[in-house]
């Protein structure tokens, strides 16, 4: 792993004795690592400004996370149809830089955090798996930094993966913009772990997703993966109108069906850009003006966030679900956090639930007996 | 109580304040800066002027007794003024005494706010403008292309809503390399009709799309008493349909008339 990119390294001293310190702490720069006894720049209020957002890129924080590391996906909110998922974070922040990124608004501490306690997240999730272990949970890692761009460091994913081999009920989406999948395949085969991308044409790529995998890159990964054994899905999301969209997400699916097949992909979802209003202005100063996200015609819709014109969004999801179905229909599509207006407008004409294929990934009885048990757990 | 003539006082913390000081009331350094009434015109230097530096005092509780209310302008000539002397150690306390948080947030509007053009620093002063709302100011790539249009932006006497919404238009439509000639010429008329000419200019593909379902809703929509406009809520786009009823009678009359239109036009593509 490339270290050099990153300007500091702050170990708080109460996790020098975490495995994962032990082990990576000889291989950390010395003039550039730190034992500290509070978190670094604690005194930073508010949101951060572009600089200390840029600064949160290159600092690691490696400490405990203090609470409960299983939540439900946030994409469950009223008026938006949400596809069943939890998520396990084990980090925050990212170390690539999407112009569209959330975190942009979302992070309040100039910092990227890794957990050390990865130990205490597998024993929630044993402890679950004494209650659970029939159930159908989703779970993720990837919400609120990348399942796998630090992960030849942290090496979480051989642990997690390891977990979930036995609850083969189970699943398990790592989900990344990176390749970095050569340090855990020979885990596989793990039916029940998904290797999972988040795909764009490469022309978006280069221009709103810095620091990223290419997607000739991101696919060979997805072979790899798929090859050792492990599931795959591919999130096209989001999709970001330019003048030539059209070609551009016809060559990725292009690109993704020369590849694969239907059979091979156990979740394909489309999403469109959308993004909290208040993320307007950092976006605005950290990316000018010649990026596709901060020039986007965006609007207020009835979540708040700002997002294309309905019947553009409806354009480019169903458009994108005939080229996958034009090369074959046997591919299931989902659109991600949007709202059940959409399903009905789309191609599909009917609400996820109903779509064959999807039925289960919608079926929000799980996720609320689930969420009952947790409550009465908690 | 320490004492100094006003001719031994600096005037190096001019912030401009926008009240005058009343000329009844005392005057106030710190050291030998004078901390007010930096404006008036005192013939005698031998005026005796209040020291309020001592041991006791913070400089920032001071000033905030002097100016129990600054503007977020006022404050930001304030700021650069102060920030090159060490004397106030918690700017965070310092802003918290005008219920502002301070941030390099706050300190990057601020940095900005300086180097706009007074009559705007008035205008943000006057329109009680805060430091969120003046964001767009902070993705300024060069500050020569924008002075010319905030002059122009001050002459248009917009609302607080409205001033807000144009100027953020107007830096992301110069952001995006908009000719100037262009936006010059977008920028005249009534405050409404500006904003309309740059929201269309910011959005042109969701504006041609409004304007052709308006253009083939002039050719198609014959319905007496009834308007159909094309609009946008949000992220939603549409038709509008207005009409105005006294009776049960005519709004019933309106119905069939629309229902009328409808059955013969619902497979045109007019929506």
């Amino acid at each position: 792993m490339d270290l050099s990119r990153f300007d500091m390294f702050y170990i708080d001293h109460e996790v020098l004795d975490s495995p994962l310190i032990k082990r990576i702490k000889s291989i950390l720069p010395v003039e550039k690592t730190k034992v500290v006894s509070k978190i670094p720049f604690s005194d930073s209020k508010g949101d951060l400004s572009k600089s200390e957002f840029d600064r949160s890129k290159k600092n690691i924080f490696f400490t405990k996370f203090k609470g409960s590391f299983f939540k439900r996906c946030p994409g469950a909110r009223p008026g938006l149809s949400c596809c069943n998922y939890f998520v396990l974070n084990l980090g925050l922040q990212c170390d690539m830089n999407c112009s569209y990124c959330y975190l942009q608004s979302f992070i309040n501490t100039p910092l990227m955090t890794v957990y050390t306690n990865i130990d205490e997240a597998i024993e929630e999730l044993e402890n679950l798996k004494l209650i659970h272990e029939k159930d159908n949970f989703r779970i993720g890692t990837g919400e609120v930094i990348d399942s796998l761009s630090l992960d030849d460091l942290t090496l979480y994913s051989r642990q997690l993966i390891d977990f979930f081999k036995t609850v083969p009920n189970w699943k398990l989406e790592l989900k990344t913009k990176s390749s970095k999948v050569d340090h855990f395949l020979n885990l596989g085969p793990a039916k029940n772990v998904i290797a999972s991308w988040s795909v764009n044409p490469q022309y978006i790529i280069e221009s709103e997703e810095h620091g990223t995998a290419s997607l000739k890159n991101r696919l060979l990964a997805a072979k790899k993966c798929l090859d050792s054994g492990f599931s795959l899905s591919f999130h096209i999301d989001p999709m970001i109108w330019h003048p030539e969209w059209k070609k551009n997400y016809s060559q990725l699916v292009n690109e993704i069906t020369q590849v694969f097949s239907p059979s091979d992909v156990l979740v394909l979802s489309v999403g469109a850009l959308r993004f909290q209003p208040e993320q307007k202005a950092i976006m605005r100063e950290r990316f000018g003006f010649k990026s596709w996200v901060t020039r986007a015609e965006v609007f207020p819709s009835s979540d708040g966030k700002l997002r294309y014109d309905k019947k553009l969004r409806l354009e480019m999801f169903d458009y994108i679900v005939k080229e996958f179905k034009d090369k074959n229909p046997l591919w299931n599509i989902f659109f991600c956090m949007e709202t059940p207006e959409t399903w009905l407008k789309s191609t599909f004409k009917s609400l996820p639930k109903s779509v064959h294929g999807l039925k289960e990934l919608f079926d929000h009885k799980i996720i609320k007996n689930t969420e009952n048990r947790l409550s009465l757990r908690n | 109580m320490i004492t100094r003539y006003l001719g031994d006082c600096n005037k190096s913390y001019d912030f401009k304040p926008l009240v005058q000081w009343p000329s009844t009331l005392p005057f106030f350094c710190w050291d030998d800066e004078l901390l007010c009434g930096f404006d008036t015109k005192i013939k005698n230097e031998l005026q005796i002027v209040i020291n309020l530096k001592s041991s006791e005092t913070q400089m920032a509780d001071v000033l905030a007794f002097i100016y129990p209310q600054l503007t977020l302008p006022e404050l930001a000539r304030l700021y650069t003024k102060l920030k090159v002397i060490k004397e106030i150690k918690d700017w965070g306390h310092f802003f918290s005494l005008y219920k502002i948080r301070f941030c390099e947030n706050l300190i990057s509007t601020l940095d900005i706010l300086v180097q706009t053009p007074i009559s705007f620093q008035l205008w943000v002063s006057q329109k009680q403008i805060q430091a969120r709302e003046l964001s767009p100011l902070k993705c300024i790539s060069n500050f020569v292309d924008i002075e010319p249009f905030l002059n122009k932006f001050l002459e248009l006497n917009l609302t607080r809503s409205q001033g807000i919404q144009v100027l953020e238009l107007l830096i992301e439509l110069i952001e995006m390399k908009i000719s100037k000639e262009v936006l010059h010429s977008l920028m005249n008329g009534s405050p409404n009709s500006i904003h309309v000419k740059l929201m269309e200019m910011r959005y042109p593909l969701a504006t041609e799309k409004q304007n052709n379902v308006q253009n083939k809703l002039d050719n198609i929509f014959k319905v007496t008493g009834v308007e159909a406009l094309s609009r946008r809520y949000g992220d939603k786009s549409g038709v509008e349909v207005k009409f105005f009823s006294e009776t049960n009678k005519d709004f019933q009359q309106r119905l069939n008339s629309l229902n009328k239109w409808y059955e013969t036009n619902k497979d045109q593509d007019w929506i």
